[in-house]
C-alpha cells in the first residue's frame, strides 16, 4: 500500500475505494412542457420524470429497477450514464459528482460506464460488420493497434458464446438472430472494460427460449469481471432472477427498495403489492386474483402533492393526501415510502 | 362440440427466395366458450394461423390446403363475398397493436357504431345502445372492444396484452374471462407468455415452426409437458414464485421455413432427438383423451421430463 496522499485527497480516495460505485442523492429530472407550437414555457409546468431519488449501488452488486412504463426508470438510467443531467441533486460515480466531469475525465467515465439497450437492431449500425461494430469503441477510446483490436474482437465474440468467432466477423446485423445480436450488444458494451453496466430491458425483445441464455451470460460475465450492474425491467420475474437488490419506482419516486427476496417475497408498499398481484405466474392452480385498486391513470404533470400513489392506493389515509411519504425502514436494508410504516 | 375445427391447415408465403410453409398442417379445435392459448415464438406461425382463420392474410400468402370448419361450414372453401358474413359478426379479431385497430381521429363511439352499421346488422340508435352496454360490461378498456361490437362467437386475440403494464394486462385478461362467461364467447389467445396462458386459458396449444407440437388442458401441461419443446420453454421461463433456480435456454434457432428439415422441425435443437426424428416427421397424436403431442418419443415423456431439467443436455451443438 502506498503512503497516504495529501490530506485534501484522502477522503475522496477513501470514498472511492470503499463507498458504493454509484450513488444518487435526491436526484430530480424535470422536463419543461411547452404549450402549442410557439408558446413560451409556462412557469411551473413540468413533467416530473425523476422526482427526488436517492440510492446507492455497492461495487459488484446488481440493482434491478422495476415499475410501469413512464415511472422514470429509463430517465434514471440516462442520468446515471450522464446522457442527460439532473435538474437537482447529485449523482456520484466512484465518489465524484458526474456533473463536474468534462474533457478527459468525462471520456474516462464514458469508458467505465456502459449501456445495453432493449433493441439490439437499433444499437448496432446496420451497415457495420460485427468486426466493425465491436472495434468501434476501441477506436473511439484509442485502445490497441489494428491487429490487436481484431484479437480483442475475436475474444469478445467468444466470451459471449458466439463461436466460432471468425464466422461472425463479417456478418451484418440482419444476418443474426435477435438473441445473437443482443450478445453482440453485450460484447460491445464490454469491449472497453467497463466497471458499470446498465441494461435497459435487455431481453424484452427476445424470444422466450433465448432470453435465459442472454441473462445467464450477463450474470456469469458480471460475476467473473466483478461488474456492478443495473437492470431496468418491467418484468419482476426477471429482476428476481438476476438482481440482488430491487427498487420499485412509481411516478419518478422510489416506492420500495431492498434485498430482492425481501421486496418480492414480503412487499410492503401497496404499489409493490399491486404489481405482484397483477403479475402473471406459470401456475394454472392460481386463478387471476381480484384486484381492488382503483383504475387511475397517474400523471407526472402538475405539482404532485402528497403520496404519488394516493389515487390508486386501496389503503389511502388522510395524511397521504398532503404529505409525501419518506422512505422508512421496514426490514433489514429494506425501505418503503409509505405512511403505513411511519415515521411515527 | 367444437365451434372451430382446423384440419390439416396449410398457409404458404410466396417470397423472392421460394415458398415458405408458415403454417404447415395444423389440426386444432376450439370449443364453445373456451379460451385456447396459442403459444409460440416469433415466426412460428401463430399470427398467420389467426389471420388465416378469418382470411385476412397478406397478399403474398395463401391457404394452400386443409379446412377451417366454423360452425359446420368450411371457411377455406367459401367465396370471398360470403366470407364477409363471418368477419366481425361471427369471428372478430383484436390485432397485435391495439392502437392500430382504432382510428386516432375518430371518437370511440363513432367507431363502434361504424362497425355495427356498415355491416348492416343494426340501426344507428341500436348500435349506440349496444356500444354503451358493452362499455358498461367491461369498464375502462373500451378501445379493444370494437372487436366485440357485433357479439361474435369467436374472438382471435393476437398478443392482446403484450407490451402493457402488468396491472393493465391483468385487467384485460380478467375482462376477457368475464366476457367469455357472459357472452359465451370462444377465444384464441395468441401469446408468447406461458404465465398468461396458465392463468387465463382452458387449454394450451404450443406451436413451433408452423406445426402444433402439443395440445393439452392447461392444468396438465405445466406439471406434465409431453413435447421436448414445451419442456424447454418451461425451463427457460423465469418464475416469479419459484426460488432462484437456474434457467436453461433452448440453444439454436428455429429452422428456415423455406428449407425446413425433413423430419421433426424441432429435432436440430432437441436434446432427445434420435435418428428417426431427423428423417420422419412426427404426427400430432392423441396420447390420452384430450392430450396431443407430435413427438416420436412422446411415450417416454415421463423419463424425458426428468432429463430435461439437466442443463447439460440442452447444450446441443449449433450447426
Amino acid at each position: 500500500m502506498a503512503r497516504p496522499g495529501p490530506m485534501t485527497r484522502a477522503p475522496a480516495e477513501a470514498a472511492a475505494a470503499n463507498g458504493p460505485l454509484v450513488a444518487a442523492e435526491a436526484v430530480q429530472k424535470y422536463f419543461p412542457l411547452r404549450r402549442g407550437l410557439f408558446a413560451r414555457r409556462a412557469p411551473g409546468e413540468y413533467l416530473r420524470g425523476v422526482d427526488g431519488v436517492s440510492f446507492a449501488i455497492p461495487r459488484g452488486s446488481s440493482l434491478g429497477i422495476a415499475g410501469e412504463s413512464g415511472c422514470g426508470k429509463t430517465t434514471l438510467a440516462r442520468l446515471l450514464l450522464r446522457l442527460i443531467t439532473p435538474t437537482a441533486g447529485r449523482i456520484l460515480f466512484e465518489g465524484v459528482d458526474l456533473s463536474t466531469l468534462d474533457g478527459p475525465a468525462l471520456l474516462a467515465f464514458r469508458r467505465r460506464a456502459q449501456l445495453m439497450v432493449q433493441n439490439p437492431y437499433e444499437a448496432i449500425n446496420p451497415r457495420f460488420t460485427m468486426e466493425q461494430a465491436l472495434a468501434e469503441p476501441l477506436v473511439i477510446h484509442g485502445i490497441g493497434t489494428r491487429e490487436d483490436r481484431l484479437d480483442r474482437v475475436i475474444a469478445a465474440l467468444a466470451q459471449v458464446n458466439l463461436r466460432p468467432a471468425d464466422a461472425f466477423l463479417d456478418k451484418y446485423p440482419h444476418q443474426l438472430s435477435g438473441g445473437q445480436l443482443q450478445r453482440v450488444g453485450l460484447a460491445r458494451a464490454l469491449m472497453v472494460d467497463p466497471i458499470f453496466l446498465a441494461a435497459d430491458e435487455p431481453v424484452s425483445m427476445l424470444d422466450v427460449s433465448v432470453r435465459a441464455g442472454v441473462l445467464n451470460l450477463m450474470k456469469a460475465i458480471a460475476r467473473a469481471r466483478h461488474l456492478t450492474t443495473m437492470y431496468i425491467s418491467h418484468d419482476l420475474s426477471l429482476v428476481r432472477y438476476v438482481c440482488e437488490t430491487t427498487m420499485i419506482m412509481y411516478l419518478g419516486t422510489v416506492a420500495e427498495l431492498g434485498p430482492t427476496e425481501a421486496v418480492l417475497a414480503s412487499p410492503k408498499h401497496p404499489y409493490t403489492q399491486l404489481l405482484l398481484a397483477a403479475a402473471p405466474v406459470p401456475d394454472p392452480g392460481r386463478p387471476l386474483p381480484e384486484i381492488t385498486a382503483p383504475e387511475q391513470v397517474p400523471t407526472p404533470i402538475g405539482p404532485g402533492i402528497g403520496c404519488p400513489f394516493q389515487d390508486r392506493c386501496p389503503q389511502v389515509m388522510p395524511v397521504c393526501r398532503t404529505v409525501p411519504p419518506p422512505l422508512v425502514f421496514v426490514g433489514p436494508k429494506h425501505e418503503a415510502a409509505c405512511h403505513l410504516y411511519g415515521p411515527h | 362440440m367444437a365451434l372451430l375445427a382446423l384440419e390439416d391447415l396449410r398457409v404458404e408465403y410466396r417470397t423472392a427466395r421460394g415458398t415458405s410453409g408458415a403454417v404447415d398442417g395444423v389440426t386444432l379445435e376450439v370449443r364453445e366458450g373456451e379460451v385456447l392459448g396459442l403459444v409460440g415464438e416469433s415466426g412460428c406461425g401463430k399470427t398467420t394461423l389467426g389471420r388465416a382463420i378469418i382470411r385476412v392474410l397478406p397478399r403474398n400468402a395463401r391457404i394452400a390446403g386443409g379446412k377451417i370448419v366454423f360452425d359446420g361450414v368450411d371457411l377455406a372453401a367459401l367465396p370471398e363475398a360470403e366470407m364477409n358474413r363471418y368477419r366481425w359478426r361471427s369471428i372478430a379479431m383484436v390485432p397485435q397493436a391495439a392502437m392500430d385497430s382504432l382510428d386516432p381521429v375518430y371518437r370511440l363511439g363513432d367507431q363502434f357504431t361504424e362497425v355495427l352499421t356498415v355491416t348492416g346488422a343494426l340501426t344507428r340508435t341500436d348500435a349506440r345502445r349496444r356500444s354503451l352496454d358493452l362499455c358498461d360490461l367491461v369498464g375502462l378498456d373500451r378501445r379493444r372492444l370494437v372487436a366485440l361490437a357485433l357479439r361474435p362467437r369467436l374472438l382471435l386475440a393476437d398478443e392482446p396484452v403484450t407490451a402493457l403494464d402488468v396491472v393493465v394486462q391483468h385487467r384485460i385478461l380478467k375482462m376477457l374471462r368475464t366476457l367469455t362467461a357472459e357472452l359465451s364467447l370462444s377465444v384464441i389467445l395468441v401469446t408468447h407468455d406461458i404465465s398468461v396462458v396458465a392463468q387465463t386459458c382452458d387449454r394450451m396449444a404450443v406451436m413451433y415452426a408452423g406445426n402444433i407440437v402439443e395440445t393439452v388442458p392447461t392444468p396438465d401441461v405445466f406439471p406434465r409437458p409431453r413435447h421436448p419443446y414445451t419442456m424447454g420453454l418451461q425451463n427457460s421461463f423465469p418464475n416469479l414464485l419459484a426460488p432462484q433456480e437456474t434457467l436453461i435456454p433452448i440453444e439454436g434457432v428455429p429452422p428456415d421455413l423455406l428449407h425446413p428439415p425433413p423430419g421433426c422441425r424441432f429435432a436440430p435443437r432437441c436434446p432427445f432427438a434420435i435418428d428417426r426424428c431427423l428423417v420422419e416427421r412426427p404426427a400430432l397424436r392423441e396420447l390420452e383423451p384430450g392430450r396431443w403431442a407430435a413427438c416420436h418419443r412422446a411415450e417416454e415423456a415421463g423419463a424425458l421430463r426428468i432429463q430435461s431439467q439437466e442443463a447439460e443436455r440442452w447444450r446441443v451443438p449449433v450447426p
